[in-house]
């Protein structure tokens, strides 16, 4: 794994109104691994996703790809990183008014001077590469199940060849079978395209299938990250608990909590996870 | 909260909406009058709006153009005065009542319509997808539809024009009989370029003004379907007070 990071967060706080998502965060992803962010549900993973792309920008600190700072990039340079970095949305963010083929050809239309038969010709090569027949071209996105619109929505992502990949969520909302399949879809593009990729997840097989690292946002930071066995094995608390799902009742406040943790862990030793 | 403190709050969340309308106009106008300048999409929406709208329009101009020579007859046939029909009913329908009318109820329609198709793209990410595929939303989705609502209705009024004309000679010949020919040559005798200037000047800020709302509600919708609806229904209200607004105003700048 190289030593220079493709992605940098350097001392990154967001906040929403009174809402501090991250405080002096930092993370940093490095070319072709899979980094899986795990976290509760509502903690802003997802943000930080958005960030890597200048979806969103950071209040302070530094947000940098390739050493380039993306919230100080003007229209072009922003553009270009968005050519590199694909992003494929929880919901998949298909276009209601376009037929599947238009929805993936979108950004070679937007970013080549490729015919319209290069670009549908590259459309029907993604379909086949996430598993989906060439029948499914023509059709709309509402005519797709949710299984099927992740799929599509991979393919959008994958059609103008970037190198760095984030996935919102590719897994919730589908069944056990569909899950195993974006799980193996993930594997198998970052095998066959050599692409870097950021999941974003709260679902622990598949985390611990396509990760390399994980890294686990809690109390606005990324204070565990690590290969993924070594956070799978984590003598952490808050670690152990939110990867095997255990709700504990706090001690401080008396109430039950599993997913954020927040007021339930004391300070304890870290176990060598950095 | 006492009555002051609500009344500030309402200034300054107005002030607010204004002035994030006017950020909009301005990027706008940086990003879109550029290469490519995205005619084909302008061409789709304009068909999509005028399209769409063209039957409400048709109807509501005949009946209006009818209303109002039905009202007017009413009031002239005491003075023995039907035969200054077209004279009267022309002033009130070509620089007023077309536009306005057209306005209000395609105008409104046209921005409920962007409000909602937006509003749905935003709470479902497809505005973040847009941008995340490296194309701009404000040249994408802001600026097609602003330019096919500038370039829709005026055309509208134009023909509404022409429809509420056709109105007026209906009730005038049949209900007054007054010839609908002399009703024609009155008509348009009574006009003054000043007249036709005003309903095409206020269809194309009319259109400016339901695009810009229209959109700028669209693209600031909060989470949620619930969202959606509560935007589009402000949309309704907003856009047609302004255009009340600003039609007054246009008066006082012709007339």
């Amino acid at each position: 794994m190289s030593t220079e990071p493709l992605i940098d967060f350097r001392g990154v706080t967001k906040r929403f109104g009174e809402h501090t998502v991250y405080e002096n965060m930092d993370l940093q992803v490095f070319p072709g691994e899979t980094l899986t962010v795990i976290g509760a549900s509502g903690g802003g993973k997802s943000v930080c996703l958005k960030m890597m792309i200048g979806l969103l920008f950071p209040d302070a600190g530094q947000v940098l790809y390739r050493g380039q700072s993306v919230p100080d990039l003007d229209a072009k340079g922003l553009s270009l990183v968005r050519r590199k970095v694909a992003y494929v949305f929880q919901g998949g963010a298909l276009f209601d008014s376009m037929s599947v083929a238009e929805n993936i050809g979108y950004a070679l239309r937007e970013h080549t001077s490729q015919s319209e038969e290069q670009i549908n010709k590259r459309a029907l090569e993604c379909l086949e590469m996430v598993g989906l027949s060439r029948a499914v071209a023509n059709q709309i996105p509402a005519s797709l199940s949710g299984g099927m619109k992740k799929r599509v929505a991979l393919a959008r992502s994958i059609a103008i060849e970037p190198e760095v990949i984030l996935y919102d969520e590719p897994t919730t909302g589908l069944d056990p079978k569909n899950i195993t399949r974006i799980g193996d879809m993930i594997l198998k593009l970052q095998k066959e395209l050599g692409v870097t990729s950021v999941v974003v997840t709260h679902d622990m097989p598949t985390a611990h299938k396509v990760s390399d690292r994980i890294a686990m946002l809690y109390e606005c930071a990324f204070p565990f990250v690590g290969p993924v066995e070594k956070m799978w094995n984590s003598a952490r608390a808050e670690v152990r608990d939110f990867i095997h799902g255990r709700i504990r009742r706090s001690r401080a406040s008396g109430s039950f909590a599993g997913g954020s943790m927040l007021g339930l862990i004391p300070e304890g030793t870290t176990d060598g996870v950095s | 909260m006492n009555g002051i403190q609500r009344l500030g709050a309402i200034t300054l969340s107005g002030l607010e909406w204004l002035g994030g309308l006017a950020r909009m106009v301005f990027r706008v106008l940086r990003v879109g009058p550029r290469r490519p300048f995205a005619l084909d999409d302008i061409a789709h929406q304009t068909v999509e709006l005028g399209v769409r709208s063209l039957p409400i329009a048709l109807l509501i101009t005949l009946f209006i153009g009818m209303i109002l020579t039905w009202q007017f007859g009413w009031g002239l046939i005491d003075f023995g005065a039907t035969m200054a029909l077209g004279n009267v009913v022309s002033l009130g329908l070509v620089p007023e009542l077309v536009p306005t009318i057209i306005a209000i109820t395609v105008g409104v329609k046209m921005a409920a319509g962007m409000t909602a198709e937006l509003g749905s793209m935003k709470v479902t990410e497809q505005i973040d997808a847009v941008a995340a595929l490296g194309a701009d939303p404000i040249k994408k989705l802001v600026w097609p539809r602003i330019c096919a609502s500038t370039l829709t209705l005026p055309l509208l009024v134009g023909l509404g024009n022409v429809i509420a004309l056709l109105g007026g000679m209906i009730v005038a010949e049949w209900i007054y009989g007054v010839p609908a020919g002399y009703f024609y040559e009155t008509y348009i005798d009574e006009l003054e370029p000043l007249n036709y200037l005003a309903a095409v000047v206020k269809g194309v800020l009319f259109g400016a003004i339901v695009g810009t709302i229209g959109c700028y509600q669209g693209f600031n919708t909060k989470f949620g379907t619930e969202a959606v609806g509560a935007a589009t229904t402000d949309t309704v209200a907003a856009t047609a007070i302004i255009i009340v607004i600003a039609d007054f105003y246009l008066n006082m700048l012709f007339f």
